[in-house]
């Protein structure tokens, strides 16, 4: 039996208006990561483009190497203990087994020893879970982005952010400096503990089901937000949401995010009578440096042309 | 370490500190006499260092220092992101330098296609599209810097 | 408000460290092995005493790859207010508590050239795991730690043992006795960071020290454990901008009261720690219990995180509505 997607799929709002805020809330069952029913089909895709464009998709410095091992193991042990059908974590000192039975794969390694790994720690067990795995480092009372594995962003480049601060990365989101949100949600971080992980969704749209929109490839997808129109939005535009987990990692202090992506068509989300309403008004009333900072100037008009006549049709 | 990104450079007295380092070349040293007379004048401990005549002794110069100094880097914006990371090695904080760097400032272009870095001549205009020196892919220069790549991000220009 | 997700542990050790100071070495319950954690760590230790749950913070005092057990050490406190006395008292071996994972609020810097640690007292605790790890690192640190005398220095062979010349020891009444001064403060290299533990006046005259000879504040780092007090929640008013007036019952939050008055308050966590329901203040002083304002926003009395945060006096204007 397939899920229905629409099951699925993690709403993002909760208010009729949308604005920049933290909306982070504790998790109340903590986890780094979930599988989904796509998970053969994103590990395919991700491991293609690690393949393919290593640089844009893995970069890390080398004095988070620790916190990467670290990383491994919060993910690997969730994994096992998550999904014990799928995943198993054989731990005998320092002697460890991982294996993925849904690839079917088994790996030996010794914790900490870089040489019996395939790639370094963040990019192998990033290569076994659908989310994007980014390490912040807290250094000196600020957090670093020092490693990363990035196969689906959202028009942002892993290569050119690493090594940055937290409020250098969210420098170009237009509005956040200005009403401190980035001072507020550095502060938060900071203060996030071991044991209670936090999670937050973001959102934006897309012309096209395309995974990787990165900012390398901008060039090649962004002409797609060109093409959309009143009658093709339904299947043409997906609703994208990114569920990032925020989670400290109590050995080395670190705060590791992992973001899961997922994408909805519009025809399909407006099956839910009340997510079409609510997404109607959040997008009609948008301030416009919202919406140019998403992406999406270029065909909300056409967007909310289209949901009104989805809401008509429904009446 | 910030750089001040105005185009007529100013130091400011920070008070407090028990003594005070000055980093200059020629042209550097005018812009902090008025500190440096200052300082002066109070009595405070400070300590000068020509840039242009003994640039080789200056990681070492820095590293002898105590804590509770102060820094002043005045020098061509040629030299000073090289100056501000040989501070950084000998341990000094943002809070403990301050950075003023005159002239033309020659600007790194990050591409964000290919990685490539291109330098773009010190009297280009910052607001133009470039062209990436590796990929060619027009780009915009946006004001989002990466201290780790001392490079602004380049935009696809046309999509 | 915020609770915290703890783990169940069992005393597996006790031993006698100086006449005032025991060490207590816990393990995981179910026998799995505990969170890793980094230099500088504490956990949150919660008893059940007579009289209601103590709550105090221990810096761990083991560091290693052994993650079988932590290890913390306590100082009997002659004004305890019962939870060091408990500790000391009546724990036994086999008794079982509750901690929180490990937290680190006083991290070792990374940008340091070389670090030095100054301890008055059980202000050593924290300075154990943060000296391990950077042994671990290779990198440079030197210790100046005053106590009594060597009977009543906690750690004081292990100490000479592990760290021997890292080490310097202020015995203020041995026969010739040594203070530990700030004078040491003038000779540190650029790129020193200074960490400083013990009694409150300790910390705040080595502070105001270094600060005085121009020592940035991101180089200087202290540790306090001051005990948040949970009282019990009394009923207050609320007066809004409109004139309207609200109350807050006891068994209310602030944030509950406007929501269910129809106010279209934004929040997210509700746990005092996001800052999204944060509003400003007008007149009224407030009981802060959120973790999220910075001591100089709480000090100024002008904003509340509404959903933790109470009023202390009857009531409070908002500037809202």
């Amino acid at each position: 039996m397939k899920l229905n997607e629409l099951d699925l799929f993690p709403y993002p709002f909760h208010d009729d208006v949308y604005r920049y805020s933290n909306n982070s809330v504790l998790m109340d069952k903590p986890s780094s990561v979930e599988i989904t029913p796509n998970y053969l089909e994103e590990i395919n895709l991700k491991r293609k483009l690690l393949g393919s464009s290593p640089a844009r998709c893995f970069q890390s410095l080398p004095y988070a190497k620790k916190a990467q091992w670290e990383v491994l193991e919060i993910v690997a042990q969730q994994l096992a203990d998550s999904y014990p059908d799928k995943f198993s974590l054989d731990k005998k000192g320092k002697n460890w087994v991982f294996c993925n039975t849904l690839l079917n794969e088994n790996h030996s390694f010794i914790i900490g020893d870089d040489s019996t790994l395939p790639h370094e720690p963040l990019d192998f067990i990033g290569r076994h879970v659908q989310e994007d795995l980014i390490l912040m480092m807290q250094r000196d009372g600020d957090l670093y982005l020092d490693a990363g594995q990035l196969c689906f962003p959202a028009n942002w480049s892993l290569a050119f952010n690493l090594g940055m601060k937290f409020k250098e990365i969210h420098n170009p989101i237009p509005g956040f400096k200005e009403e401190k949100l980035d001072d507020r949600i550095l502060g938060f971080l900071l203060r996030v503990e071991a044991g209670n992980p936090w999670q937050r969704k973001n959102w934006s749209l897309m012309a096209g089901n395309r995974m990787d929109t990165s900012l390398e490839t901008y060039d090649q997808w962004g002409k797609d937000r060109k093409k959309v129109t009143r009658e093709n939005a339904g299947e043409f535009v997906y609703l994208r949401v990114e569920v990032q987990k925020i989670l400290r990692m109590p050995r080395t202090n670190g705060i590791l995010f992992t973001i899961h992506t997922y994408l909805l068509s519009l025809d399909e989300f407006c099956q839910n009578r009340k997510w079409l309403e609510q997404f109607y008004s959040i997008l009609s009333e948008l301030p416009e440096y919202i919406a140019e900072y998403k992406g999406l100037s270029m065909y909300k008009d056409q967007v909310l042309q289209y949901l009104k006549d989805k809401m008509k049709r429904g009446d | 370490m910030k750089q001040e990104s105005g185009d007529t450079p100013m130091a400011a007295f920070i008070p407090g500190k028990r003594k005070y380092l000055f980093c200059f070349d020629e042209i550097g040293m005018s812009l902090l006499e008025k500190i440096m007379a200052d300082i002066r004048a109070k009595d405070i401990p400070f300590e000068i260092f020509h840039f242009s005549h003994q640039e080789s002794a200056l990681p070492a110069w820095l590293s002898s220092q105590k804590m509770g100094c102060y820094l002043y880097i005045a020098v061509s914006r040629k030299y000073l992101y090289q100056i501000m990371c040989l501070a950084e090695a000998a341990g000094f904080s943002e809070e403990e330098v301050q950075l003023i760097g005159y002239g033309d400032k020659e600007i790194h272009l990050f591409c964000c296609r290919c990685h490539s870095i291109t330098e773009l001549a010190a009297a280009a205009n910052k607001h133009a599209e470039q062209l990436c020196s590796c990929c060619g892919l027009l780009l915009t220069v946006s004001s989002h810097y990466s201290p780790l790549r001392n490079a602004y991000l380049g935009y696809p220009a046309i999509i | 408000m915020y609770k915290e997700n703890t783990i169940p542990v069992v005393v597996k050790t006790i031993q006698i460290e100086t006449p005032f100071v025991k060490r207590f070495t816990l393990t995981a319950e179910n026998g799995y092995i505990l969170p890793g954690f980094s230099g500088g760590s504490h956990i949150t230790a919660y008893i059940e005493g007579s009289e209601g749950l103590l709550e105090r913070a221990y810096s761990l005092t083991s560091y290693g790859d052994n993650n079988e057990s932590y290890e913390i050490s306590i100082h009997l406190s002659e004004t305890s207010r019962g939870s060091s006395s408990y500790w000391h008292r009546h724990m036994k071996i086999g008794d079982k508590l509750r901690i929180s994972y490990p937290k680190n609020y006083f991290q070792l810097s990374y940008r340091a050239k070389h670090h030095v640690f100054y301890a008055a007292g059980i202000g050593i605790t924290p300075f154990l795991s943060m000296m391990a790890e950077l042994c671990e690192r290779g990198a440079s640190f030197e210790l100046h730690y005053a106590a009594k005398s060597r009977e009543f220095c906690a750690f004081y062979h292990l100490l000479r043992s592990k760290f021997p010349r890292q080490c310097h020891f202020y015995f203020s009444c041995e026969k010739a006795p040594k203070k530990l001064t700030y004078e040491s403060l003038q000779h540190h290299p650029i790129g020193t960071h200074v960490y400083f533990c013990g009694p409150e006046s300790f910390i705040s005259s080595f502070k105001d020290a270094a600060i005085a000879l121009g020592y940035p504040y991101s180089s200087v780092h202290y540790e306090r454990f001051t005990a948040r007090s949970s009282k019990s929640a009394a009923p207050f008013l609320i007066e809004l901008l409109n004139g309207e007036t609200i109350p807050v019952s006891k068994e209310q939050t602030l944030l509950e009261a406007l929501l269910e008055k129809g106010m279209k308050v934004p929040y997210s966590c509700r746990a005092g720690r996001c800052g999204t329901c944060e509003l400003k203040v007008l007149k009224g002083e407030i009981d802060h219990y959120d973790e999220f304002l910075s001591d100089e926003q709480r000090n100024s009395n002008s904003v509340i995180l509404s959903c933790v945060s109470r009023a202390k006096s009857e009531k409070l204007l908002l500037e809202y509505g």
